[in-house]
């Protein structure tokens, strides 16, 4: 047993201690206090930085995030003023057998736009996404609102837009595309792809592929930082400027003054000449039925002609990464601005592609029937918008909310959906947290 | 009061209860540490782990050894073992974790060994180290210190939480000696280890074989598995960090200084908890932290029985034993 004194002795002890104990820790966090914040910060820039980019974060306590389910964490993103610029949120979903995706998703300050994307890789049993999977489905939502959806076929950049305007008569449903015949002072190849359903424009992707197999899109590079344009990056003007043809259904209504910039897209200050040619190149291909896969066909075909082996001038993607150096025999066969389909609809004979004088082998360029065509309608309602999409909701979200369709992982639910739920879980959360900011 | 015991009687002012007491009292800077860095979890979970430890212990003992317990001893050491757990866990556990830890270090590796004074492996080690083979997916939540006092929902978050312990390579040298950065609950500060340390040795309650063996270890044998680092600069803040924040400390002083479960030879104390430190500097980078300081201590309980026997050493209780067969 222990004695009275002992008891005291012990007590003494123990309030020394405690004294001491609460001392030491009291000086401890006193001079480490202003460290800790300097380095989180550093912790928060390592993990975040490539996210979005900020002077500061700071992790936002609010009982949303713990009730939202797949919601881990959520930080604000500051700038030197300390004005909120985006928002991160840290994402965990599960597939139905079970395994992860933990991602950082960054969205913009008004809770709306995809701005960054990261797969954090520390998943047990992770969703099995390479990083070119990754890297894929990241450009595809990449200054793109949420939510997103699944498209079943169709385009990389897929709006769903309600618009006024009445489209130009005789546009046939099905789809289009149009690419440049020469390259870029970069090395890019503009193409346009445009899909008509019901006689107006649903769906419009304009991008450009460079000649050098290792450089990826313009979209893509723009993303990156390797293509850089003055004001927002290519990226998001060339969002707009499908967004706003979508919404004007006529390329004449966006406006393209000498210059080849316009003044009626917000954001945009790029040139775009091209995208209005290829436009209208593509919307004149629709009135004449002359879809995309007659237009590839074609190209191809006059590639042949020029001795070359189109086959291996196809990327891993299928387009043709052909820019021709002389676009002389295109005159020559009365196609003066380079549309594909004049050259389409004339019989060359070889030496005439060529240039070259030799034997008088006819290369005959036979005519396909479009695969699909229908009288557009002209009322200006978009009927069954969603004619085009797997199902009618997605992650709980109906798909009246959804704002962007995407093809995914070659349109592969399965490999796309973990990915897809990550930004809904995000979507669902900032719709109660703006809602509740007011 | 001595109704019904065996004599002889020694009377010493250091008996069990005083060791046990003392060293709470030690572990008092990781407990306020704990409390002040991790708020209310923290504390919950502490007072959960202790009194689970103490009821265990003392219901089975009731239960299962009724007739051969001292009735009128009260084992605080499962209080100490109960502290230790709870000490070496992530901030946000939840009680479900507690409990099973608690189960197992009392049930299986004390009271089905034979109770306080037989076990052959540190409880609180092995709960620790049970619960991180058995659900390491609930261990995982590492609060930043000063996150939010009264957080208390990781306590019943069952599916557990999941964020990252400090990167040690870019925390600053106050954080280490503050230990202000997102660690196990109490081990994060080698100076609060080190006041509880000191307070056992100057007090003699523990006499510090095993403690100055196994940082000795420490201190000799990291730089050499380390050497380039060293030679290539970077190697002594590396070390210094690890040595003042991975825990090796607390294992030094609250795992090593048992007195059941390390050997009684005073030099083989010593040598004992060099190799466990060796073993510790070995694997502690090639495996998760915890496995790394309890497994080297829990080879080494396992093998004092066997050094022991060796060297003809006995144990107290056979000691007490043997004198009271030689007196009757």
């Amino acid at each position: 047993m222990m004695t009275r004194a002992q008891l005291r002795k012990m007590i003494i002890d123990l309030a020394v201690m405690l004294v001491l104990s609460i001392m030491v820790i009291s000086l401890g966090i006193y001079i480490s206090y202003d460290k800790s914040n300097i380095r989180e910060q550093q912790r928060y820039k390592a993990l975040f930085g490539n996210v979005v980019k900020a002077s500061s974060y700071e992790e936002l306590k609010h009982d949303l995030v713990k009730e939202t389910e797949g919601v881990n964490h959520v930080y604000l993103a500051y700038d030197r003023e300390g004005r909120i610029i985006g928002y991160i949120a840290d994402i965990s979903v599960f597939d139905s057998e079970g395994r992860q995706l933990h991602s950082y998703v960054g969205i913009n300050s008004d809770g709306s736009t995809i701005i960054g994307y990261k797969r954090i890789n520390d998943e047990e049993d992770p969703i099995p996404l390479e990083l070119n999977d990754i890297g894929t489905l990241s450009a595809q939502v990449m200054g793109k609102q949420m939510p997103i959806a699944l498209s079943k076929s169709g385009f990389e950049d897929v709006d769903v837009v309600y618009s006024d305007y009445n489209p130009p008569a005789g546009l046939q449903d099905g789809t289009y595309y149009a690419q440049s015949l020469t390259k870029d002072k970069k090395g890019y190849i503009d193409y346009v792809e445009i899909e008509i359903s019901d006689g107006r424009i649903k769906r419009v992707v304009w991008d450009g592929i460079n000649i050098d197999p290792t450089t990826g899109s313009r979209n893509q590079a723009s993303l990156t930082g390797a293509y850089v344009i003055s004001g927002e990056n290519w990226a998001t003007q060339c969002y707009n400027v499908c967004h706003a043809l979508i919404e004007l259904q006529d390329v004449s209504r966006l406006a393209m003054k000498s210059d080849g910039t316009t003044e009626i897209i917000p954001g945009v200050t790029t040139n775009i000449s091209a995208f209005v040619d290829l436009a209208n190149e593509c919307l004149d291909n629709s009135k004449a039925g002359f879809d995309k896969d007659q237009y590839l066909d074609t190209l191809c075909e006059i590639i042949t002609s020029q001795g070359v082996d189109p086959e291996s001038k196809k990327d891993s993607n299928g387009f043709i990464v052909y820019p021709f150096e002389d676009l002389s025999y295109f005159k020559k066969v009365g196609a003066p601005d380079t549309d594909l389909k004049t050259v389409y609809e004339t019989t060359l004979t070889e030496d005439e592609l060529t240039g070259q004088e030799g034997d008088d082998t006819e290369v005959t360029v036979t005519p396909k029937p479009a695969s699909s065509s229908s009288s557009g309608g002209e009322d200006g309602i978009a009927t069954d918008p969603y004619s085009s999409i797997i199902s009618n909701s997605i992650d709980g979200i109906p798909l009246s909310e959804v704002r962007t369709f995407i093809q995914g992982i070659n349109y592969d639910m399965g490999k796309s959906s973990g990915f897809i739920s990550t930004i809904n879980t995000t979507y669902k959360f900032f719709r109660e947290y703006m809602n509740w900011i007011g | 009061m001595i109704k019904g015991h065996f004599a002889p009687f020694i009377h010493s002012e250091k008996n069990a209860p005083f060791i046990y007491i003392n060293v709470l009292i030690a572990l008092i800077p990781c407990i306020v540490l704990a409390v002040v860095y991790y708020g209310l979890r923290a504390l919950c979970l502490l007072f959960l782990s202790q009194a689970l430890f103490f009821f265990f212990d003392y219901a089975f003992s009731r239960l299962f050894r009724s007739k051969t317990i001292n009735r009128d001893y009260i084992d605080i050491s499962s209080v100490i073992s109960g502290t230790i757990f709870a000490l070496l866990l992530p901030p946000d556990t939840s009680v479900d974790v507690v409990i099973m830890g608690v189960l197992f270090g009392s049930l299986v590796i004390k009271q089905l060994s034979g109770g306080v004074g037989t076990n052959l492996m540190n409880p609180a080690i092995a709960s620790r180290l049970f619960v991180s083979i058995v659900i390491p997916g609930k261990l995982s939540g590492f609060s930043e210190p000063l996150d939010n006092f009264f957080k208390l929902d990781t306590l019943i978050d069952f599916t557990g939480r999941h964020s990252s312990m400090g990167d040690t390579a870019r925390i600053y040298a106050v954080e280490v000696l503050a230990g202000n950065f997102a660690t196990f609950i109490g081990i994060g500060s080698g100076i609060a280890v080190l006041i509880g340390a000191f307070y056992l040795l100057f007090k003699r309650i523990v006499r510090g074989y095993a403690f100055f063996g196994y940082v000795i270890g420490i201190i000799l044998f990291y730089p050499v598995l380390h050497i380039t680092d060293f030679i290539n600069g970077g190697g002594f803040r590396a070390f210094v960090v690890f040595f003042l924040t991975s825990g090796v400390l607390f294992i030094a002083i609250y795992a090593l200084g048992d007195f059941t479960t390390m050997p009684m030879n005073p030099l083989m104390r010593l040598i004992a908890s060099f190799v466990c430190a060796v073993l510790t500097v070995i694997i502690y980078e090639k495996v998760d932290p915890i496995t790394g300081l309890c497994a080297p201590v829990l080879l080494t309980n396992i093998a004092t029985p066997t050094i022991d026997y060796y060297l003809g050493t006995l144990t107290h209780k056979e000691i007490r034993n043997k004198k009271a067969g030689d007196a009757l």
